[in-house]
């Protein structure tokens, strides 16, 4: 079953802006991403999701049931991007608060609260005001909030803009607990490399419509790179890898760093022996490798090192966000 | 909704504006009983020389009974604007509501909780002051209450506590849909419109020119505030049975009693608030 399944679904806002058509299938138990540059719809799609905002058109479920079913929400927690709680309850009255906007039993909420307090690293706070509490600790009360319900589905809209790096890194860990708990996590971030470790699945919204969605990393791997360290190598040298379908992108001479010079220079070889060669090529899938070292060898090229050169998130998504076109699902 | 009331009662009873209102009551009284004092040995020492002076008892009596009635109505309105007015806009303008209409529950208790908690604030305050003015006109001046009965207190406290909830519901209705500026703004006007009508219509029924009562009258329908403080002053003098209540008019007189019909459609008024809030509330994009 898929945690989230949206079918054209549009918020405009007197015809213009928000997000339009998006059709998106997120499955359970992953961390999906959402990516877009400012202002691209990301925060309104969530907010229609979460029930913020009322759909222009289409429709979506969340967990098999319309997004619109009050019911469902019971297992969906929720991070604002904007977080705002009422700062004179203490971190505790506050989720007690929440506990019982989400039906909690009472019995319920006291067993959940110093788990998630727990799992935010807020037991010790949790006596204090929150309008005592700085940003990053309202971030973490608030994810606590979102975690309260046991959530199946979690919507965590930018969840880490508040927090400093060591925040940043048990925030990852615990999505990744729950990751293995098999939770679903629709992340919403400007931080690409958060995504980039987190994330299973992504999706890119630009200029209000779905550009991507899918695994980025076979994404990342429709583009395969790879970089080969050769010694001296002449340009016919070259042609059978041309031949054999691997495209050359660039080629350059590495200078050695002195502790391998003087190696070399005691080992007793020569100048040509000590020269290196970065050659980069295409390639279309990773197991190509082995041929395309295959047509080097048989064209008398030494090797000295093959490293598979995988595109980062980040790569991708400008690739895909400054495209003048196109949708590319 | 019950939740959300007892969270809006418990915020509403630690804002500032309360705890102002609160010290300004507690020096209203002070003041008021201190006036009623003055008066009442005033009294007394005019019985002492002249005889006993019902007219002027009842005159006098009755403009203290309407002060401190019309300034407690007022120190209710102010509470009731300045409190109310940002429970649902300021609320969305600032993102509180956005984890809390996210969860399981239907927007329209979000509405509800809001008006009964900032609703039970308004009315068990107006009740305290309600009562304490009627008893201190018994201590001081119980001449002007001697044709009240319970009945007569009871739908005068209904009332007295009607006024403040018209301004919430109507603060409830335009902060569901406006800005919090715009829609304190426009409640205020309308109170202010309605304090207006009600004098013209007052001065109306004075001079006899029926367009000048028939503005007023419009205007009470538009925001009876002022209607529901002119119908309470009927009550608690028990105007249609006491001769000398014709003579007590003055700035907390009345020329023109609203009939209890009013009562009636400040009720569907404030049925008529809460439904559009509902409404307005349902549809609004957060």
């Amino acid at each position: 079953m898929l945690a989230i399944e949206t079918e054209k679904l549009t918020k405009t806002y007197s015809g213009r802006g928000g997000c339009r058509d998006i059709s998106l299938a997120v499955p359970q138990g992953t961390v999906f991403g959402l990516l877009g540059p400012n202002g691209a719809g990301k925060s309104t799609l969530v907010k229609m999701l979460v029930g913020l905002l009322h759909a222009t058109s289409g429709q979506g479920c969340i967990l098999g049931r319309p997004f619109t079913d009050l019911s469902v929400r019971r297992k969906v927690g929720f991070l604002p991007e904007n977080f705002r709680y009422h700062d004179w309850l203490t971190g505790e009255d506050l989720l007690r608060f929440h506990g019982a906007l989400f039906g909690l039993s009472s019995a319920e909420v006291r067993a959940r609260i110093p788990v998630v307090l727990g799992q935010v690293g807020m037991t010790e706070q949790a006596s204090q005001r929150v309008g005592r509490y700085s940003k990053g600790m309202q971030q973490r009360i608030g994810l606590a909030v979102a975690l309260l319900p046991d959530p199946e589905l979690l919507f965590l809209d930018e969840p880490t803009s508040a927090l400093d790096p060591i925040g940043r890194k048990e925030v990852r860990e615990l999505l990744e607990r729950l990751k293995g708990q098999g939770k679903t996590v629709f992340l919403n971030s400007h931080l690409l490399s958060e995504l980039e470790t987190l994330c299973d699945q992504i999706a890119i919204i630009k200029q209000g419509r779905l550009v991507y969605q899918g695994d980025w990393r076979e994404l990342a791997r429709h583009s395969y790179q790879t970089r080969v360290v050769v010694g001296d190598v002449i340009p016919s040298q070259l042609t059978g890898a041309g031949e054999a379908g691997f495209q050359l992108l660039s080629q350059r001479r590495l200078g050695l760093g002195s502790g391998l010079e003087a190696a070399a220079r005691s080992e007793g070889g020569s100048a040509t022996d000590r020269l290196r060669h970065e050659l980069l090529f295409h390639i279309p899938e990773q197991y190509f490798i082995p041929k395309l070292v295959q047509s080097l060898v048989a064209s008398g090229i030494d090797i000295f090192e093959v490293t598979p050169q995988e595109d980062s998130l980040e790569k991708l998504f400008l690739q895909l966000v400054t495209q003048e076109e196109g949708p590319s699902q | 909704m019950f939740i959300l009331a007892r969270l809006t009662f418990a915020e509403a009873a630690r804002k500032r504006i309360f705890l102002v209102i609160l010290f300004l009551s507690l020096a209203f009284f002070l003041l008021y009983g201190i006036a009623l004092d003055f008066a009442s040995q005033e009294l007394m020492r005019l019985n002492a020389l002249r005889g006993r002076q019902p007219v002027i008892q009842q005159i006098v009596g009755n403009q203290l009974l309407g002060s401190g009635m019309y300034f407690a109505s007022f120190l209710l309105a102010l509470l009731a604007l300045l409190a109310s007015v940002g429970a649902v806009a300021s609320e969305i303008e600032n993102g509180l509501l956005h984890a809390i209409v996210s969860k399981p529950i239907p927007r329209s208790s979000i509405i509800l909780g809001k008006f009964l908690g900032y609703g039970s604030m308004l009315i068990s305050l107006g009740l305290l002051l309600f009562a304490g003015i009627v008893a201190l006109n018994r201590l001081y001046n119980p001449q002007i209450l001697s044709l009240l009965t319970p009945v007569h207190l009871v739908y005068g406290a209904l009332i007295f506590i009607l006024q403040p909830l018209v301004l919430l519901g109507l603060s409830v209705v335009f902060g569901a849909a406006l800005r919090t500026l715009t829609a304190g703004v426009i409640v205020t006007v309308l109170y202010v419109l309605g304090t207006v009508g009600g004098f013209l219509e007052q001065v109306g029924g004075l001079v006899q020119k029926p367009s000048l009562v028939n503005l007023g009258i419009a205007i009470s329908l538009l925001i009876p505030s002022d209607a529901l403080f002119r119908k309470l002053m009927t009550v608690l003098t028990v105007a249609q049975e006491n001769p000398l209540a014709s003579l007590s008019l003055g700035p907390f007189g009345v020329a023109v009693p609203p009939s209890n019909l009013m009562i009636i459609y400040t009720l569907l008024y404030l049925m008529a608030c809460v439904g559009l809030a509902l409404y307005n509330f349902h549809k609004k994009d957060l």
